[in-house]
């Protein structure tokens, strides 16, 4: 690897010479930060190996969600209803899988409220039950978006859906399920594959062109305002019109995700029940996925930080080899922490919506709490390097 | 050989990336209790190194919650929404927890509209009959008070009277928004001081939110530091348009410069309707907006006018006692629905629980007072430092003063809360504080101007981050500047507290106004 980085930084520098000799003012270079070459084969790891798959998994799911439902409707059966279910908790899955980088579109077009808003307002549901007129409409909103429009943020998106589909964490009795809870979620699904289809949309620049043409259809925003998709931004860092002035900030802003959702499984998702003792605070109570989720929130920021999903991964071109180039003890750190939280989720009692004052619960949001203040210290660490 | 060729192509014509061990004190734009050195999307988001110091880190996180999710009528933990609401989340209104987004259109649950909608007659009296800020949503069976479907925003084109040009030719864009609302909108009438208004009487603006942190730091300004601000630009006389008479008498406080019965001043809104932080815009939203009671506020956010329409609507009777069955008190449904949307004294205690916990309360607020600030960036960029320079010798750093020095921070709550400096909630003692504001109203005399023309002068830290942080950098209080040009440029009507410095700054060339416009990001 020696050779690799030797060989980047001449390239680097002749880049930077044959720029900056030709012509000053042409240049869209802002800085001239170190280790260019190195930073921006990382970026593009974390951009085609982590966010890109894990939201073209999200998006290909939610919209088998809403076929999946759609026979459902036409075809009561618990058989449908349990391929619905699968297909709901994989979809679940991806999107847990991409919170380590809840920044972007994510957060800037509101698509994780719009998406994750939970608890279901219980009240409000029935209340949307009764109102028959809104129903008829619901059955003709063929493409998401009188849910979109009419329907509270706390009746839309994956929590939703659970609360249709499960209980006490197995699919329903097909029986339970009424022809306008149908309606309804059906409505709620074809919202939520259109959002998830913005999520990839708005970060990938050859996302499906389907995807792509139903979104200017329904009028969705896929760019920041300059018309650059995330991705593009990413890899601009460092140059006019990216938000990054530098890709030291790129790197950092990815480290800054898996912080963000560390602490928050930490302190909120499993220390708020644990230490509160209040289980209204547990996020998934009707499948009961709640470790599941917590896993992969944290496999998300493995795969941040170690160089991609699963199968695509590439060690060597991650923020985990580049700290580990200056400073291989606190990278130790950040992966033994990493491996750490991962272990003690898994280890804990199910279902954590039974069990959450175990003492498994709390091992595990320490740990969690301890990810977070060693990632803080790995982004600090990326100063100047 | 090439690492010496490179180094001199570099300086020759690239900044240097700013060292961390180079810190002035204007970098720690909320001292050095109050700033993060985070500049990442959450730097909007952190706590203050006050906050972690009084071992608050935790009490913080979970009072983000109460800010950050959406609330619900009756499933706990954010349980209380309604029975009116303006929005089902802060966050709704403080996208990224910063400002407002210009939208085409009002919806609440529109991400990033940070609209307030401001009803009011001609002369700007707000009206009775609505709340002060108007709630477009309900909860069944009752209705909402204004059809927001119906709430049409349309941007005009505003060409100023240098044609919307500099001396050498670069352009700007200055757009403005007007509010169309047609009279079958209305559910409740119209009403100012009690008394029907003719619908050509109505008037509706928009105010949008700005950002929350710093708010702690700002709270820790003495009352004295601000009252010598006052008193020295009264003296001076540079403002063509004076003082508001409605704040300064001239040598001391109007009545109304203080707040409710306190001897403190207004330093929050764009109206300077609020005064210290406990009881100031965050501490009541978080009620007034999504209706959630808690100890100090078991009333709900309404209106007379609101109950009395409401309890006379047969479709409301119709359904009150099925969505609220414990309300059925006295056999009368009219009087019922009208006593439950008042939640007056005819209202039995034993009913009147509220619905967020002192707790959840008490976090909420440590959150609220413990946003850090983050710090300036790039202040050793020579751009940046030319910027700084012209800011100052134009004038813009008059209202846009850059700097304050906080007190004991002996912070009180006129609700009665929280005790005088109670020690749940992080404080700012003795800290230079970098908010480049006077917190002082003017007039800027824009098109379709903010209600009664007086805005307070908008503390200008931590808006470089914006697009970062949410996404866009919408400024100006309806999101009217797409870009700082814009915004600067709104400034310069004939009648503007600024004219005289937009004046010059049109002057400039334009690697200087590029440089103006660098400083105010990097602040």
């Amino acid at each position: 690897m020696k050779q690799f980085f030797k060989s980047a930084a001449i390239v680097a520098a002749s880049i930077l010479l044959t720029v900056s000799i030709s012509s000053c003012n042409k240049t869209t270079e802002t800085t001239d930060e170190a280790n260019i070459e190195t930073k921006n084969v990382i970026i593009k790891q974390y951009l085609n190996h982590t966010v890109y798959p894990t939201y073209g998994k999200l998006a290909t799911n939610a919209e088998t969600l809403v076929s999946d439902l759609e026979t459902l409707k036409a075809n009561k059966t618990q058989a449908n209803l349990n391929k619905a279910c699968a297909t709901f908790l994989e979809a679940r899955h991806w999107w847990e899988m991409s919170e380590a980088f809840l920044y972007g579109a994510a957060s800037d077009f509101g698509i994780d409220p719009h998406i994750d808003t939970w608890p279901l307002d219980e009240t409000e549901f029935n209340s949307l039950m009764s109102q028959l007129d809104l129903i008829a409409l619901l059955e003709q909103d063929e493409d998401g978006s009188v849910a979109q429009e009419k329907l509270a943020p706390s009746l839309l998106g994956f929590h939703g859906l659970e609360y249709i589909l499960f209980r006490n964490g197995e699919a329903r009795p097909v029986s339970e399920i009424t022809d306008d809870y149908m309606t309804f979620v059906v409505a709620v699904a074809r919202d939520l594959r259109n959002h998830c289809f913005q999520l990839e949309v708005s970060w990938n620049a050859n996302a499906p062109q389907a995807h792509k043409d139903l979104l200017e259809e329904l009028e969705f925003n896929t760019t920041l305002a300059n018309g650059n998709t995330y991705g593009e931004n990413m890899t601009l860092a460092g140059q006019a019109g990216s938000t990054y002035s530098t890709r030291t900030q790129a790197l950092q802003a990815i480290l800054d995700g898996c912080i963000d959702i560390a602490d928050e499984v930490g302190t909120s998702k499993i220390g708020k029940p644990h230490t509160g003792d209040d289980p209204t605070y547990v996020e998934s109570p009707y499948s009961q996925k709640s470790i599941q989720d917590f896993t992969d929130n944290i496999t998300s920021v493995q795969n941040a930080y170690m160089g991609g999903n699963e199968g695509e991964r590439d060690e060597d071109l991650s923020v985990h080899h580049f700290i580990k180039n200056s400073n291989a003890e606190l990278d130790a750190k950040v992966v033994g922490a990493i491996n750490n939280a991962i272990d003690k989720i898994k280890n804990m009692k199910a279902p954590f919506v039974n069990n959450y004052l175990d003492v498994s619960a709390g091992e595990a949001m320490e740990a969690c709490q301890e990810l977070s203040d060693v990632l803080s210290e790995a982004k600090s660490a990326l100063n100047d390097k | 050989m090439l690492g010496g060729l490179v180094a001199t192509a570099i300086t020759s014509c690239h900044r240097t990336e700013p060292l961390p061990t180079v810190i002035s004190e204007e970098t720690y734009a909320g001292g050095e209790l109050g700033t993060t050195f985070n500049r990442s999307h959450s730097a909007y988001e952190d706590p203050t190194p006050a906050t972690e110091k009084a071992g608050l880190t935790t009490q913080f996180r979970y009072g983000e919650a109460f800010f950050e999710r959406s609330y619900t009528q009756n499933n706990p933990p954010f349980n209380g929404l309604g029975p009116l609401y303006i929005r089902n989340s802060c966050i709704a209104c403080h996208p990224g927890y910063g400002h407002g987004m210009r939208m085409n259109r009002y919806r609440a649950d529109d991400w990033g509209n940070g609209y307030l909608l401001v009803f009011t007659d001609r002369n700007d009296t707000y009206l009775s009959s609505y709340t002060g800020m108007p709630q477009t949503k309900a909860v069944a069976p009752f209705k909402a008070p204004v059809d927001e479907t119906k709430i049409q925003i349309n941007w005009l084109s505003y060409v100023d009277e240098w044609g919307n040009q500099f001396p050498d030719g670069e352009r700007y864009n200055l757009t403005y928004p007007e509010v169309y609302i047609p009279e079958d909108a209305f559910y409740v009438p119209l009403e100012v001081g009690g008394n029907p208004i003719p619908y050509g009487d109505f008037v509706c603006r928009l105010e949008s939110t700005i950002g929350i942190y710093g708010t702690g730091l700002i709270d820790a300004i003495p009352d004295d530091s601000l009252k010598a601000q006052y008193q020295k630009e009264y003296n001076d006389g540079y403002m063509q348009n004076g003082l508001n008479p409605a704040m300064w008498a001239g040598s001391d406080w109007a009545p109304t410069g203080l707040y409710g019965n306190t001897t403190h001043p207004k330093k929050y809104t764009y109206a300077l309707t609020r005064g210290p932080l406990q009881d100031a815009p965050g501490a009541n939203a978080i009620w007034n907006i999504t209706n959630v009671t808690h100890r100090t506020k078991m009333g709900h956010y309404m209106t007379a006018a609101y109950a009395t329409k409401a309890s006379q609507d047969p479709d409301v009777q119709a359904e009150f006692y099925n969505y609220f069955p414990q309300y059925n008190l006295t056999g009368n449904v009219e009087t019922d629905i009208y006593n439950y949307l008042m939640m007056n004294d005819q209202i039995p205690e034993s009913l009147k629980v509220p619905e967020m916990k002192d707790e959840d309360y008490v976090n909420f607020m440590v959150w609220h007072r413990g946003l850090a600030v983050p710090a300036a960036r790039d202040l050793d960029d020579p751009d940046v430092q030319r910027g700084k320079e012209l800011f100052k010798e134009m004038g813009c750093a008059y209202c846009h003063r850059p700097s304050w020095q906080t007190g004991d921070d002996n912070f009180t709550d006129p609700a009665g809360f929280f005790s005088d400096s109670d020690p749940r909630l992080p404080r700012y003692p003795h800290q230079k504080i970098w908010p480049y504001s006077d917190y002082i109203q003017h007039k800027l005399h824009m098109e379709n101007d903010i209600r009664t023309g007086w805005c307070r002068t908008t503390p200008l830290w931590g808006r470089g981050l914006s697009a970062v942080c949410t996404g866009r950098s919408d400024r100006l209080h309806d999101c009217r500047a797409q870009t700082v040009i814009e915004a600067i440029m709104w400034h310069g009507n004939i009648q503007s507290d600024a004219r005289r410095t937009v004046e010059k700054f049109r002057e400039l060339p334009k690697k200087d106004r590029d440089a103006v416009v660098k400083f105010i990001d990097a602040i």
